[in-house]
């Protein structure tokens, strides 16, 4: 009888995380298999995303992609570029 | 549920009839849920947009604001006027760790209330960090991941030093004080405690 607040605190804490969705964090998969040599730089991967509308916070390279923090329309947005065209591969709304 | 005053009739209740109840179901449910949830979120903290690493924090949060109403309002040993010493008794009873003769509290001792604060408030900068990177204001920022990053460094050289202060306390007092915050009973030895 004493362990029954601990077991329904360890069962709410527990069932409060496992009923998150186990989705793997992005991206994906690589946006590009080409050679870093050939990628644009960071900073014009940042102008072209200025100039489509985004304000850029954060940029950062994940997974061979280039990683943006961005709001656009007071949306908070993680998109990920190839960094060979600059094209967004994958967009998550955070 | 409420096993408290059981052993108000000695030898029959199903702990030892010396013992006395010292943490009360909250104070132990807000302890092993914060256990929890921050290793669930150290572990989820690689996407720190993800849904785990989002609820985690916020269960944190809530179990940071509520611990510290608990303080004022909450039973006699988790209130900070119960264990709040100062520096002075702090240092007092880690030197008495030293050279054994640490005095013996029925509540968090001096240091071990110290560790309390400190964690809360480590926790109460992370929390809010963590959060200010999901606002449109503050999204992804630099500066609060830095703030976030450095508090739970702290606060894992805090935990190590809280389980350094566990075993110690323990081994100097011969009391279980780990059983003690599962269980919420103590050893009573009411002439030797304060």
């Amino acid at each position: 009888m004493k362990f029954t607040p601990l077991l329904a605190a360890a069962a709410i804490t527990g069932g409060l995380l496992a009923a998150q969705p186990a989705a793997a964090s992005p991206p994906s998969k690589p946006c590009t298999d080409a050679a870093e040599s050939s990628w644009m730089s960071m900073d014009t991967a940042k102008a072209k995303l200025t100039a489509a509308g985004y304000t850029v916070r954060r940029m950062k390279i994940a997974m061979r992609c280039f990683e943006a923090y961005v709001v656009k329309d007071g949306k908070r947005l993680e998109l990920f570029l190839d960094p060979v065209s600059g094209a967004v591969v994958e967009t998550r709304e955070n | 549920m409420n096993d408290g005053e059981r052993s108000v009739t000695p030898s029959t209740g199903p702990t030892r009839p010396e013992s006395v109840r010292v943490w009360d179901p909250l104070v132990r449910i807000f302890h092993w849920s914060l256990v929890v949830a921050f290793i669930v979120a150290y572990a989820t903290h690689e996407d720190g947009f993800s849904a785990t690493h989002l609820t985690a924090g916020y269960i944190i949060a809530g179990l940071v604001v509520f611990r510290l109403l608990w303080g004022f309002v909450g039973s006699r040993h988790a209130r900070f006027a119960d264990f709040v010493k100062g520096p002075r008794a702090t240092l007092g009873y880690l030197r008495g760790l030293l050279t054994r003769n640490a005095p013996s509290t029925l509540g968090h001792n001096p240091a071990g209330g110290a560790m309390v604060l400190v964690l809360l408030l480590l926790l109460a900068v992370i929390s809010l960090s963590g959060w200010g990177m999901t606002t449109t204001a503050f999204y992804a920022s630099a500066t609060l991941e830095g703030i976030h990053e450095t508090a739970v460094n702290l606060t894992l050289v805090a935990i190590a030093l809280h389980l350094l202060g566990v075993i110690a306390s323990s081994i100097a007092h011969r009391e279980n004080l780990v059983r003690a915050m599962i269980t919420g009973r103590k050893k009573s030895a009411p002439a030797a405690r304060h």
